[in-house]
This record gives structure tokens, C-alpha cells and sequence, in this order.
């Protein structure tokens, strides 16, 4: 048996995706790329934030908004593992609010506390609400509200410009100042259509 | 959220985390961001600039091993 010399290349010159690839080469640096950003909160959420407690017309270049993005990240793992620690010693396995907020308290970031706890609290008091109402007697109960809604909407009486009560209501014009003489009265037409009125439609298209 | 249980997940993969708690550790590292940069800010209008750069960040400490940064801040409550 002779050594034979394999290439990958088509005869067309494409490459059938050897270790020389450059689509590979790519796709590796891709995943790389995305590995290294899942370790950051994504930076245009943590520009916004930061955004939101410098004046209108500052601005934030973009090395710092990626010192920061790093902190966060480090703040994140900073608590979390302090509270993981105290979850351990505990023998517990998941780490709640209330661990958390420990952690905060020992690092020495105590002004965080009582917002955080103020916070926490809401949460606990929103998703309690939602615990205590099954999810199919919520689901009714946004069809039902939503029903009503419909119907309210529906039922609301037509007080347009042109509502018929509105143009009853109102007095027959007769002008004072007219130039030529009518034909015909304007109380004879009021006295026409006031007949035509009582007729029933039916009946008057079977007489 | 997913991102902040992602950063926590990459440290333990083990590590279970509860809704509450994912949304404690959102909050106070909003309110870290708002706090830093507030702090940063200061700097900044110091230097007269209107943009908050790298280099007002200066107060950032370079990087310590968490357990490191525990062992010296207890020591130092010893101490005092």
C-alpha cells in the first residue's frame, strides 16, 4: 500500500472543512467571543443605567462603560459568593433574598440594605398574590374583565353631533330675513314628516 | 435576569438560585452601577469634562481575590 496523499478540495476548489478552514477558524472565535460576553451583563443595559444618573448632556465613553460592566459582573460573583459560602455552612443548597442581603450587609454595602429589603418585600407580596389565585381562575378572570370591558364600551349611549335626539330636539329654522317668497310653508313640511314618522315601515310598503 | 443567573452559575455550576434572590442581586447591582458612576461623575466634573472617561474611574481597586479582600478587612476589624 502506497502513502496517498488526501485533500479535502473539491474539484471545484472548495474546502470539504479541514482543520485549516476558515469558516472554522471564524466559527471558533465566534464562540470564544460569546463565552467571554456571557461572563458580563450585556453593556448596553449598564450604559442605560448609567445614563439615567449622569446630567442630559453628559456623556460616557466606552472604555468606562466596559470598566464598569466588568465591576458589576465582579459585584455580582463578589455577593453571591459570599452568600453561597453561608449557604454551604448552613447545608442548604439554594440561596434565597434573604442570603443575599446578608452578603450585601457583610461586604459593607449597607446602604443597599434597606431599598433592597423595601424591594424584596414587593416581590414577596406580588407573587404571593399570584400563588394564591390559580392560573386558570386567572385566565378567567382576564376573560371575564375583558368581556365586561367589551360590553361597557358596547352598551355607551351615541351622544355624537348627529345624534337623532339632538336634531329633534332642536327648533325648526325659519329665517326673518328672506328675499323671495316660498312655495310652501316651512311648519307644512315639519307636519309631513311628523306623519311619515308614525308609520309603521313594514306596513307602509305592504299597503 | 438570565445574564445575572448566568454569571452566578459560571462561579458554581452547582449553585441553586431563587427567584427572590436573582432579583435581590439584580437590584443592588443597579443600584452599584448608579452609585459608582454617581461617584465617578464627581470626578469628572472636577476635571471640567463632560465625559465620564476610564480615568475617573481611578478609584476602581485593581484586582483581589475575594477571600484575599475578606481576610483583610476582618483583620482589619480585628486590629481597630
Amino acid at each position: 500500500m502506497e502513502d496517498e496523499s488526501h485533500n479535502n478540495t473539491l474539484p471545484n476548489g472548495f474546502n470539504t472543512g479541514s482543520p485549516e478552514s476558515p469558516f472554522l477558524k471564524t466559527s471558533t472565535t465566534t464562540t470564544q467571543h460569546n463565552k467571554e460576553q456571557d461572563r458580563f451583563l450585556p453593556i448596553a443595559n449598564v450604559g442605560r443605567i448609567m445614563k439615567k444618573v449622569i446630567p442630559p448632556n453628559g456623556k460616557i465613553s466606552k472604555d468606562a462603560k466596559e470598566t464598569v460592566q466588568e465591576c458589576v459582573s465582579e459585584f455580582i460573583s463578589f455577593v453571591t459568593g459570599e452568600a453561597s459560602d453561608k449557604c454551604q455552612r448552613e447545608k442548604r443548597k439554594t440561596i434565597n433574598g434573604d442570603d443575599v442581603i446578608w452578603a450585601i450587609t457583610t461586604l459593607g454595602f449597607e446602604d443597599y440594605v434597606e431599598p433592597l429589603k423595601t424591594y424584596l418585600q414587593k416581590y414577596k407580596e406580588i407573587e404571593g398574590e399570584k400563588l394564591s389565585i390559580p392560573k386558570q381562575m386567572r385566565s378567567e378572570q382576564r376573560l371575564q374583565q375583558h368581556h365586561n370591558n367589551y360590553h361597557d364600551q358596547n352598551n355607551q349611549p351615541f351622544n355624537g353631533a348627529y345624534a337623532s335626539s339632538n336634531l329633534i330636539s332642536q327648533p325648526p329654522y325659519v329665517p326673518t330675513d328672506q328675499k323671495f317668497s316660498l312655495t310652501f310653508s316651512p311648519n307644512s313640511i315639519q307636519s309631513q314628516l311628523r306623519q311619515q314618522d308614525q308609520i309603521d315601515s313594514v306596513g307602509h310598503w305592504y299597503e | 435576569m438570565s445574564h445575572i443567573r448566568t454569571i452566578i452559575k459560571l462561579e458554581d455550576p452547582d449553585l441553586r438560585v431563587s427567584k427572590d434572590a436573582l432579583m435581590a442581586v439584580n437590584t443592588a447591582a443597579e443600584t452599584f452601577v448608579e452609585q459608582f458612576v454617581q461617584e465617578a461623575y464627581t470626578c469628572c466634573a472636577e476635571d471640567r469634562k463632560k465625559c465620564l472617561s476610564y480615568d475617573h474611574l481611578d478609584f476602581v481597586p485593581e484586582r483581589v481575590k475575594a477571600e484575599d479582600a475578606l481576610r483583610e478587612r476582618s483583620a482589619a476589624g480585628k486590629g481597630g
